[in-house]
């Protein structure tokens, strides 16, 4: 978990924004839980989705344009 | 993204993207694209805006679209880190992204390049990018043991320095050093911020998104980023002469992939 946390005071350092300047759920809570389709049609959730070390959950603007 | 698949699932870290497309649209793109990790549908834009990153400003079509980053949650269910950015055009490629998590870890025997008293060797997150990527080049630097080199910051001595040459062709974010050590120096009785072993000097890279720039890579172009990297190696007696390397990382910049789902099942 060192690892995790370098990567956190990278991004302090690296962008020099503070954390609540970000938009989105903050560091620390609990992940949204939701149930959804993937594009083959299968119910994902977060336990779904899951690797043994975590998720990482990213969220983009659109597969269309 | 889908070429660091392989690498997050060797990591143990699962791998989905959720954007307001339609199950169709992400088929569709799917299938183009053979990907293979889980593009979540998220039309109504409910998860969206319950993980708080609608952006319920955008125009037009795109209004309700997810500001673009990811978070980072633990197999506890906790967001352990996030990254969003403001850029509307930046494009974080995977590779990138899960060298921001696991600076350590990524792979790549990286390029040895020449540099007295020390070990040189340079790395990339990618070889292949599209107009408005961001993508990381590292310099990795291994210190024989028992010397160091200076730390940026450092008073009366000189610090390592990675000096970077600017290009149109795209932006260079601010440069990332590792914290230092304070290394007590017996012989001078000082305290001074240090690196010793092996380290990374991180760089983030933009690819333009620029109209020109754009209209330009109708064919892939290779764009070559420059480096000049100052430094000086002592050891608990001595500094060696300061020393510059000249340092450069090759990318293929791609064009844009600029095709839409078909017609009815579009945005709109």
């Amino acid at each position: 978990m060192r690892l995790l946390l370098v990567g956190v005071i990278f991004l302090g350092i690296g962008f020099g924004a503070a954390a609540q300047d970000l938009p989105g759920v903050a560091v620390g809570k609990s992940a949204p839980t939701f149930q959804a389709r993937d594009q083959f049609g299968k119910e994902q959730t977060i336990s779904s989705l899951m690797g043994r070390n975590g998720l990482v959950l990213v969220f983009f603007r659109s597969a269309d344009w | 993204m889908q070429n660091a698949r392989e690498k997050f699932q060797r990591q143990g870290l699962g791998l989905a993207a959720l954007s307001y497309d339609s199950e169709a649209i992400l088929e569709d793109f799917t299938q183009r694209h053979s990907i293979e990790y889980s593009l979540i549908a998220d039309p109504k834009s409910e998860i969206i805006g319950r993980y708080g990153v609608l952006n319920a400003n955008a125009p037009g079509f795109t209004k309700n679209m997810a500001y673009p980053g990811y978070f980072y949650v633990t197999p506890n269910g906790i967001i352990k880190e996030k990254f969003f950015e403001a850029a509307y055009t930046d494009r974080e490629t995977g590779t990138s992204l899960l060298l921001k998590l696991f600076p350590d870890l990524v792979e790549g025997n990286g390029r040895e390049v020449a540099a007295p008293n020390i070990k040189l060797a340079l790395l990339q997150s990618d070889e292949i990018v599209g107009p408005g990527s961001r993508f990381t080049v590292a310099a990795e630097i291994s210190l024989p043991p028992g010397t160091h080199v200076y730390a940026p910051g450092v008073h009366g001595y000189k610090p390592i320095q990675l000096t970077m040459e600017a290009s149109p062709d795209f932006k260079l974010l601010p440069l990332r050093y590792p914290d230092p050590r304070v290394l007590f120096l017996p012989v001078i009785n000082e305290a001074v911020p240090v690196y010793e072993g092996k380290f990374r000097v991180q760089q983030d890279v933009v690819v333009s998104a620029d109209r020109a720039f754009i209209g330009s890579i109708t064919q892939p172009k290779t764009v070559t980023l420059k480096g000049i990297f100052f430094y000086q190696a002592c050891d608990s007696v001595k500094c060696y002469l300061p020393q510059k390397s000249e340092l450069s990382w090759d990318v293929r910049v791609i064009p844009l992939d600029r095709e839409r789902s078909p017609e009815p099942i579009q945005h709109k």
